[in-house]
Parts: structure tokens; sequence; C-alpha cells
């Protein structure tokens, strides 16, 4: 495992350059004042209802991939060694390389590509996320702008976490994980050696008190800002394990949608402090039986894999080794085409196939609520996704995308607007209509230009009606689209014969 | 005034993270820290990037 001091040493490290490119593309993204996240309860089910690690309904669906572009780490914490890896979000093992942004932008979109199943970015590792704030807001900056189509994600230890709520929101992230072993300061002094805060070490329970105070108030922020929240938490026998329901207790009430309980992982081969003096892992029996009694105040997952700050693909497997950077492609093809393919194969599972075989329609909906068509176009920095069929309707992801125009914000140039129109057309690749309460006539034409139709006809009424009735006026457009990708699925046939 | 990086650090990118000055680099794979820019943190009690390095022996002083 030594050797892995070589692998990451070889990464580039980012210049100042990079530094500054990444304020200019963080401003980039969305220069109009945030919206809060949709936290209504349509809005939520829908957050997690694509993400394999908020449902366990998803996992069996979807894929994740963790993009390792954040080596520091401002916590020691006695069940990880980063010299190796980071126990707290990885299995044992080496993450096998770092990643600049501009390469884990690379490696994502090769991996949408292949893997389609793909719907969540995060990152995780192998630090913290939010102790290299640089290369990790680059990070989701450039895939933010890039994919459209892919949720982000970030899993911390919550220490520097309240800082950077709003630069979060800003880019759309609208899942943290943040680790949170104990709300006591004395049990803390026995989980982390030290932390690093505002310029100097801390040590046992000053440290113990520093960590959680900043926890608690970055999940408050988080919650404020309607960011869903999950906590993991190490279950370390003897030491933590009779508070852990008392901190599902605390959780709750500061509205954590999802506890994570996880076992420990401290095999003496790993190097980490609690491997190296014994301390055991606990038995499957008690960590269900913790679980059960923390279940009784927030919904537990139970179905985590503990992966790698590098993982790709489902839950259960890990296919990092196949898209390593070496071998990706350096000019990946225009990721429209990916995302079109991906919408397509989505809405398969997600139809259980229907799409296959009967005409439909591909609805963009731009709201506020999630459960009726309340947002102007150029207000919708978001656009919830729909696969319509003659008999159903099914929700199927979202594109993100940079407001177009700001009502509040008369600064904002005529250039600007027009690079954020083409950005939002771009995004609505693969979409047969858009449902919005208004639009301006740049838009409306823009659109129109792209084969896009716009109907204004459902405003203010209820997503779900909405669509119930929109196939039946529609179906003639669903049917030529339908023939069409017959006639070039068939011509694909034939040239393969052909060969 | 100097700080030195020793072949105990496993490259974590911790130190040149919290560097003020700028003094820290990757060169030829190994983290350096620039003699003329360092300041040892002259403006606290001690250096970040010691503070911060989870490897107890990875930086030195300079004698």
């Amino acid at each position: 495992m030594d050797n892995n001091s070589d692998t990451t040493k070889a990464a580039t490290r980012p210049s100042c350059k990079s530094k500054c490119e990444s304020d200019t593309l963080t401003s980039n993204i969305n220069l109009s004042k945030e919206r809060r996240a949709d936290a209504t309860p349509a809005g939520v089910k829908q957050k997690v209802i694509n993400h394999p690690c908020y449902s366990n309904d998803a996992h069996h669906k979807y894929a994740r991939m963790h993009l390792p572009v954040a080596p520091a780490c401002n916590i020691q914490c006695n069940y990880c060694n980063r010299k190796y890896d980071c126990a707290n979000e990885s299995r044992p093992g080496v993450v096998s390389e770092l990643l600049t942004p501009k390469q884990a932008l690379l490696k994502a979109q090769a991996v949408a590509k292949a893997i389609p199943q793909l719907s969540v970015i995060g990152i995780a590792g192998p630090g913290d996320p939010l102790a290299n704030p640089v290369r990790t807001m680059e990070t989701l900056a450039l895939i933010r702008a890039a994919m459209p189509d892919i949720k982000l994600c970030i899993s911390t230890n919550g220490l520097t976490l309240v800082d950077h709520v709003d630069e979060l929101l800003k880019l759309g992230v609208d899942h943290v994980t943040v680790t949170i072993n104990t709300l006591d300061e004395v049990i803390a002094a026995q989980i982390y050696k030290w932390i690093y805060f505002e310029g100097r070490r801390y040590e046992g329970v000053e440290a113990g008190r520093i960590l959680i105070q900043r926890q608690m108030e970055g999940i408050a922020a988080l919650a404020k800002e309607g960011i869903l929240t999950k906590v993991n938490s190490v279950m370390i026998p003897g030491i933590n394990d009779g508070h852990l329901p008392e901190l599902s207790r605390e959780l709750r009430r500061n509205k954590v949608f999802l506890h994570n309980i996880m076992p420990l992982i401290s095999k003496p081969e790993h190097g980490t402090f609690f491997g190296l003096v014994g301390q055991r892992e606990p038995l499957t029996t008690e960590l269900d039986e913790v679980r059960e009694l923390a279940g009784g105040n927030v919904s537990q997952m139970k179905h985590c894999q503990q992966c790698r700050a590098d993982a790709v693909g489902m839950l259960e497997e890990d296919r990092s080794a196949e898209f390593s950077i070496e071998d990706i492609n350096p000019e990946p093809e225009d990721y429209t085409q990916t995302m079109a393919g991906r919408c397509r194969f989505q809405s398969a599972v997600i139809s259980k196939g229907v799409s296959e075989t009967e005409a439909s329609l591909v609805v963009a909906v731009a709201t506020k609520n999630s459960e009726q068509i309340d947002l102007h176009f150029g207000h919708a920095d978001c656009f919830k996704l729909y696969l319509v069929t003659k008999n159903q309707h099914h929700f199927i992801g979202e594109r993100r995308i940079t407001r177009y125009c700001s009502g509040d914000n008369h600064e904002q140039s005529i250039e600007t607007n027009e690079t954020n129109l083409q950005t939002t057309i771009k995004a609505l690749h693969g979409v047969d209509l858009v449902l919005c309460c208004r639009i301006g006539t740049p838009p409306s034409e823009a659109l129109a230009q792209e084969n896009i139709r716009v109907v204004i006809d459902y405003a203010y009424h209820a997503i779900d009606v909405s669509l119930a009735d929109i196939y039946s006026r529609y179906a003639p457009l669903a049917h030529s689209k339908w023939q069409a990708r017959q006639k070039v699925e068939q011509q694909k046939v034939e040239q393969r014969e052909v060969i | 005034m100097a700080l030195k990086i020793t072949n105990s650090c496993f490259s974590c990118y911790a130190c040149e993270t919290v560097c003020p000055a700028g003094a820290i680099s990757i060169e030829v794979n190994t983290f350096i820290i620039n003699p003329t820019l360092c300041t040892e943190c002259d403006d606290i009690e001690s250096p970040r990037c010691i503070a911060i390095c989870p490897e107890p022996k990875a930086i030195t002083r300079v004698k």
C-alpha cells in the first residue's frame, strides 16, 4: 500500500491560474440571487428518487461516481489513515489517482456516456472536500456548467461547512452528507486526534467542542436553505454506540433527512489509530440494534457500501479501474448527444420499457414547488423532466441551468442573457415540449428553431393534471417523433447488416 | 526563515492549501517550501503547515 504516495504525487498541482478560473466559473454559474432549494414534499421526493445513496429503491437503478479531487483534510479521525485512504467514507484501499478539476470533468463525461444509469456525482475525498475549497468548487462548477442532467453531492466532516453553504447552493448542490459521530465533546476527544481550525491545531475536548458546534451550525444552515442533509455516523463500540440514538434525536430536531450509521472499519493493516490499538468493529447484531433505536427518530440508510473516494458504478460495484485518466479521450464528444442517450435509457428504466415500445413525449416543466407550473421560463434555474406516454407519466430527472433572465438584476448584460439562453437551449436537448407559465419572445423563437414547443396554457395548473391532459393534445407530435426514431433505428440495423 | 518537507510526506496537499504565503509547491513529484517566500507564519504562534500536516515528521524546521 505504501506505493500509493507515488501515484498521489503524480497529480498535477492546481496553479494560481486555476484558482482565478475557479472564481470566474463559480461567479458565472448563477448571477442572480439564489433561490432556496425546493424543500416541499414533492421536491424532496424528486430529489431522492434517483439518488442511489438516499433511496433504497434508487440504488438498484442508478449509479454514482465520486471524483477524487480533494486530498487535504483538516481533521485527524482515529478511524482514518489517509496515507492509504480515508476510512471515513471509503473501503480499505487507495484512491488510485488524484484528479485535477479538468481531469475530473473528462472522467465524469466518459463515465456518464459509458454508464447511462449515472445520476449523481459527488466529491467525498480522499480528504475532506471543504478542506480543499478551490479544487472542490472548481470541479463542481465545471460539472454543473457542462452536465445539466447530473445531480451534485458532497460528503464532509462539517468543520468548515457553514462557510460554504451559500456557494454550494449557488452551484446547485442539493445533497450534502455530514459525518457526525457524537454531540458530546468528551466522546469526541476519543474519536478525533486533532482538528485544524482558523490557522491552528486543537486537540482533546476543545477540538471536540469546536467541531460539534461547527457541525451543528453547518446542518442548520443546510436546513435553512432547503439542501437535503444526510448524516453519517461511524459506530465505534464502547465509545459512541450508546450515544447514537440520542444523536439521532438531535438530528431529527435539525431536519436531517436520513441517518446512516456505519460500522467502524479497523483492520490493523490499515494503520489507523483504532486499528493499531485493537479497537474492535461492531457485530452485525449490535449495528442492527443501534439502527433500530435510532430509526425511531430519523429514517435509517442501511444499504451504504462505505465506498471509496473514487468509486464508480452501481453501489454494489466499483468500476473505477475501467476509467483511468490515462485511457480517457481528452476530446470528449458533444455532451448534448450523451445526455439525450442517457435520457432515453433512464426513461426506459423508469417506464419499465414502455418508452421503447410506444410513442412518448419528453416534457420539461418550469416549477418552483415541483407541484405546479408556476415559473416564468426565464426565471427557471432547473427544469423538471417528465416522460409522458398515452396512459402514464413519470418524473425522469432534471436539467440544471443558469437562469436566463434575472428579473431584479438590471445590470445583467445582453451578452450574458444571450449566453445563458444558448446554454439553456442546449441543456434542453432531447426535450419535446416545455411547460412554463410565461415566456419572452427571444427564448420562444430560439426553442422553436430547435423544434421544441412551448406550452403556456397550463400556467399555474398542477403538474400531474397537466401532464395527464397533454398527451392527447400532442399525440401527433409524439407519433411523428416515434416514427422518426424507428426510422433511425432501422437505418442503424441496416448499416450493421452491410458491415 | 524556512521549513522543509521531508520524505515522510505523502502528498496530501494540506500544507499547500493553507499556506498564506504561497510558498509551497509540488516539483518533480515532491512538495517543496520556497525559503524566500516562507514566513514560518510569524503572524501566529506556529506555522499553519505544521498544524495541519497529518504526518508527524513530514515538515521540520531548517536549522
